[in-house]
Formats: C-alpha cells, structure tokens, sequence
C-alpha cells in the first residue's frame, strides 16, 4: 500500500505529534484504530520517535508503505526504500561506513561523520533523507544544522563555526544520546586534513586514535576536519568508539 | 649535504573540509627548517591558493625534532621516546631536494 492509501493514517500520526504526553497516555488507553485495507493500526502504539520520523517523512513527500501495523517503510520519490520502522524501530537506509543506521528507541541517535566523501557517504545523506532534526530527537536522529554556522562560514569565521558544533555536540553529550559515527574514524583523512607528521599507528584502532588527539602537537590542531574536531573533543571527555556498534561509550 | 640558509617545503595540499553542509577549501603548506645543530623544526601554513612563502620569524617557536644525515640519507624524528614518536627517512637527490615514496621537500633560500 502507497501514500495514497494512507493518507489517513498519515494525519491521524500528525496530530498525535503535538498532542501532549499524558493526552495521549489516555488516547493510548483508548486506542486510535485505522483500517488500511485487510490491516488496521493502532497509531497510538507508534513510539515517538517513530512519530517524529514520520513526521519528518511526511513533510519531505515521500511515501509510505504498510506492510502491516508493525512494518512500516518509507520510500523517496522514486520508490528506493530509505528507512523502515519494524516494532517501532526506525532504521535508516545507508550504504557506507557501518550500514544502515538504527536508532535507539527511546533516547536520541547523534551522528557525527564527514559531510559528503565520494564513495564514503556522510551525513549529506542523512540530511538527504530529511528523516532527522537538529538537537534533541528520542527514537529518532540527530545531525547538524544550523543556519548560523552557514553564517558565520560565509563570513570566514571557522572558530565562531567550531564553537556552534561544539555546543550542539555537548548538548548531546549532557542528554546522554546515542553517538554514532558514520564515517570511518580509523581512515586519516577523515580526521586530518593534512597528514604530515601523524604516525600511521594512530589509526590502529580507535584507542589510539583517542590517545593521540588527546596528546596532539599544538601545530597539528588546525589539520583536524570538523569530524576530527568533533572525535577529539569526545575524546577529552573519555568517550571511546566501540568498534563493534559504532558508537562513542565512556 | 642538508642546507640551513632556507627551507625546505613540500607540495601544497589541497583540502576539502565541510560543517553542517558548509564546504571549506584550501591548502596547506609544511615547511622544515634544519638547523646546524641538528634541530629541526616544522612550521605550517594555510592559504587559498598554492602560492606561501615562509620567513625565519614563522619558526621561532615552531614544533621541534632531530635529525640526522648519514650519507644521502635523511633521518627525522619528533616527539623522540614518546609513544607518538614520528620517524621519516628521506634520500637527499640533491642539498635542494629530499624525497621518499610519499613526499619530496624542494629547498628554498629566504625570501624577505
């Protein structure tokens, strides 16, 4: 079933987005059925991370297909799948580094990557998808952007840049979000934009890639990309890749 | 025989960085300066276009390391005995030219 047939359904989750927590405590209570076909949702069973994501579908124009109350799918324009909610879990579509991206069900999934890297992917393609928002977001993604950093970069202040991704990092930190990364931090020139006088053992594995950011050469601040900024801040603040997840864990 | 009345630089490197979907270009220049002394230090530039040039004031204060010249062989070290020990070893073409298979450095007298 396509957009068309869900168009009702597709409202009745709109207007569960800005309805209260504890209204809909009771409207869960109460059960908010539709029938699609042979299939009938209960949209207050929805999680609201999958709301959000549907939300963000929605408003992007993409399609959805129900597969059945409990698998969902999202489709761009022309049909290619590009997140599914299955039990309330919404997975993200991404053919790079780490495959596709789940986010966690109830706190926020930050992703931290290169913007656009040929055949490397990035965050471009998360913001491609128009399935995130930019700070807080529980069961649903989190990825930078901010018109103020388009500013500033216009007017050539990288640091003023920095301090705004900064920020928006430790906020994440402070909510205790799931961080993610979506671009191999073990691939220097990920995290450098110059390599010149960084020992290839750096990149061994994540531990000593912490190591030396949190012991970097005064001169080779200025190489690290913004991913490099972003990967030795968490660093300094104990936050270690988890190869096996992708994810930052103290 | 390294020459310390210049620097040596090696080929800019163009970079291209993003934040929050803002592209940021440019390049970057590494220039070494031998001492007599057996000191040499690194200093690094950015520009927007391929063109630098460094003076003697850029390396005052400018990260430090060894190094060492045995035959046309060039050795270089920083942060010696540390776990992040950096070591290059180069083969001098000429005292305005040392290389290995990632870089070469070109020699260049003061311009000031």
């Amino acid at each position: 079933m396509h957009a068309r047939d869900v168009a009702g359904w597709e409202r009745a989750l709109a207007i569960l987005d800005i309805i209260p927590s504890a209204a809909l405590y009771k409207l869960s209570k109460l059960k908010v059925l539709i029938k699609i076909g042979n299939t009938t949702i209960d949209v207050a069973k929805y999680a609201r991370g999958a709301r959000s994501v549907i939300g963000s579908a929605s408003r992007a124009g993409w399609q959805f297909v129900v597969n059945s109350a409990t698998d969902n799918r999202i489709l761009d324009n022309v049909g290619t799948e590009i997140a599914k909610i299955i039990n309330n879990v919404v997975t993200l579509k991404y053919a790079y580094f780490g495959g596709d991206i789940v986010a966690h069900q109830s706190k926020t999934t930050t992703l931290l990557g290169r913007f656009d890297v040929p055949n490397q992917g990035g965050t471009s393609k998360i913001i491609e998808t128009d399935l995130y928002k930019v700070g807080a977001n529980p069961g649903g993604f989190n990825v930078l952007k901010d018109s103020r950093i388009d500013d500033l970069i216009n007017a050539g202040d990288i640091e003023g840049a920095w301090a705004l991704n900064k920020d928006w990092l430790e906020s994440a930190a402070k909510r205790g979000d799931v961080i993610k990364v979506v671009s191999d931090p073990l691939t220097g020139t990920n995290v450098f934009r110059d390599l010149t006088g960084v020992p290839s053992s750096v990149f061994d594995n994540p531990s000593n890639l912490a190591d030396y950011l949190k012991n970097l050469p005064a001169d080779k601040v200025d190489d690290l990309t913004f991913y490099g900024r972003e990967i030795k801040w968490l660093s300094e603040k104990n936050y270690l890749i988890n190869p096996s997840d992708y994810n930052f864990a103290k | 025989m390294i020459r310390t009345d210049g620097f040596y630089l090696k080929p800019a490197n163009k970079y291209t960085d993003a934040i929050a979907g803002n592209t940021v270009e440019g390049f970057i220049h590494w220039a070494y300066l031998f001492l007599d002394d057996g000191v040499i230090k690194r200093c690094r530039k950015e520009t927007s276009n391929k063109d630098v040039n460094f003076i003697k004031e850029d390396f005052k204060g400018a990260y430090s390391g060894e190094y060492g010249l045995t035959g046309d062989v060039l050795k270089i070290v920083f942060d010696k005995g540390s776990k992040w020990e950096y070591k290059e070893s180069f083969v001098m073409k000429s005292n305005k030219k040392f290389t290995n298979d990632d870089q070469t450095f070109i020699f260049h007298e003061w311009n000031e």
